[in-house]
């Protein structure tokens, strides 16, 4: 949570996530350079060491913008979730090896600046078969590597959670500028159908992925009907909500998780502080609300996180009528006690 | 504020899917019948001495 920080708070999982991404990295770039060799023996070492790192990160781009969506579908996926910010990194320093080399390989020798050479070595931006692809690729790594640059919970605070998640929402104009340049760039010299069916395959899985969870989630979004201005909306029996779990349901256009715990039941705002994680996909924990993301904690009364740590969400007024639990859809100020309803 | 805000990630969501499948049509339809990329061929290149 947020009472210090350091560079990174190593744990066994973290460890083994990051040994299983640096030994994908390793692994592929062998079986790449390997294959790559034995059927292009024309190509230079220079070549298969530019596409091989450029593949990998689109590969990791693409593992990356899947885990959100996954995490939305099934909560069996929520282990990738967890440290997700590390396979971002990963990727995006993979991405600036390819970078690096293809402007030590294309731009580097001539007696022009190579960053100036890559910007103006092409202007044909008329023209899509022949369109300055590279520049795209430049420009989603600059992307990347703000993303990769703020992916701390340090930076998450200083820039506070709404202007964090933002800039962090920029991953996908980065993934159109890098579909755009592997699109204008490489497929347009290599015509094999595997390349071309391989980047339509990642494509239609990263976006239809996202398509089926925002349509889940739309539905799931619908919200049980109100009755008078003010009243307390019926949004569901106690026993719909399983012990120490929560039912989400949308009052007033925002989500609200409804816990029941030790026979009572009490609502917060269903969006966690710290990544604006559902906090109504996660259970109780030692007596607190745990975020199924990366474990921010609250009361389930209060809406606080316990001492030392300072974060709070608000909380939701709730009574409970002949089995029925009944929420008031106003929320009230973030941290606001509020007397559990006895199930 | 989390509600419109998650309306308009599906709303850029769908128009970033419609974009790239567009791209990735015409891009494909316009590509040159040999294999030639002007900007490619360096590397190839100079491994025979030419290139740069």
């Amino acid at each position: 949570m947020s009472q210090g920080y350091v560079a990174i708070g190593w744990n066994r999982q973290k460890r083994l996530y990051d040994g299983t991404i640096a030994a994908g990295v390793v692994l592929y770039l062998a079986l790449f350079l390997g294959v790559g060799a034995a059927i292009h023996p024309e190509a230079t070492i220079e070549t298969l060491l530019i596409r091989g790192f450029g593949t990998c990160a689109l590969l990791m781009l693409h593992i990356v913008l899947c885990i959100g969506p996954l995490c939305r579908l099934s909560p069996r996926f929520l282990p990738l979730l967890y440290n997700r910010r590390h396979l971002g990194v990963a990727m995006f320093l993979v991405a600036l090896v390819h970078g690096g080399f293809s402007i030590i390989q294309f731009h580097a020798l001539g007696d022009v600046n190579p960053l100036v050479s890559l910007l103006t070595a092409n202007t044909r931006y008329g023209s899509l078969a022949n369109f300055p692809f590279q520049p795209l690729g430049l420009a989603a790594l600059v992307i990347l590597f703000l993303m990769a640059a703020t992916s701390h919970d340090f930076w998450l605070a200083q820039l506070t959670a709404p202007v964090w998640k933002r800039l962090h929402m920029a991953v996908y104009f980065a993934y159109g500028l890098i579909v755009a340049h592997v699109l204008l760039g490489v497929l347009q010299a290599e015509r094999h159908p595997l390349l071309s069916g391989a980047l339509g395959a990642g494509m239609i899985i990263v976006l239809g992925l996202h398509l089926l969870a925002g349509a889940r989630e739309r539905a799931a979004d619908q919200e049980p009907a109100a009755g008078a201005a003010g009243a307390f909306v019926d949004v569901c029996g106690v026993e719909e909500i399983p012990e120490n779990r929560a039912r989400i349901v949308t009052l007033s256009g925002e989500r609200v998780a409804i816990f029941r715990y030790d026979g009572k039941v009490s609502a917060v705002s269903n969006v966690c502080k710290h990544q604006n994680g559902p906090l109504g996909e996660g259970r109780i924990v030692d007596g607190c609300i745990t975020c199924p993301w990366h474990g921010y904690q609250y009361l389930p009364d209060s809406g606080a996180s316990p001492p030392p740590f300072t974060e709070r969400v608000p909380t939701f007024n709730v009574r409970i009528a002949d089995g029925r639990v009944l929420v008031d859809p106003r929320p009230n100020a973030p941290g606001t006690r509020v007397p559990p309803a006895r199930a | 504020m989390i509600a419109p805000l998650r309306r308009a990630h599906r709303v850029l969501l769908l128009l970033l899917s419609l974009a790239l499948a567009a791209l990735f049509v015409a891009a494909l339809r316009v590509r040159p019948a040999a294999p030639v990329n002007s900007q490619f061929p360096a590397s190839l290149m100079r491994r025979e001495g030419g290139g740069q």
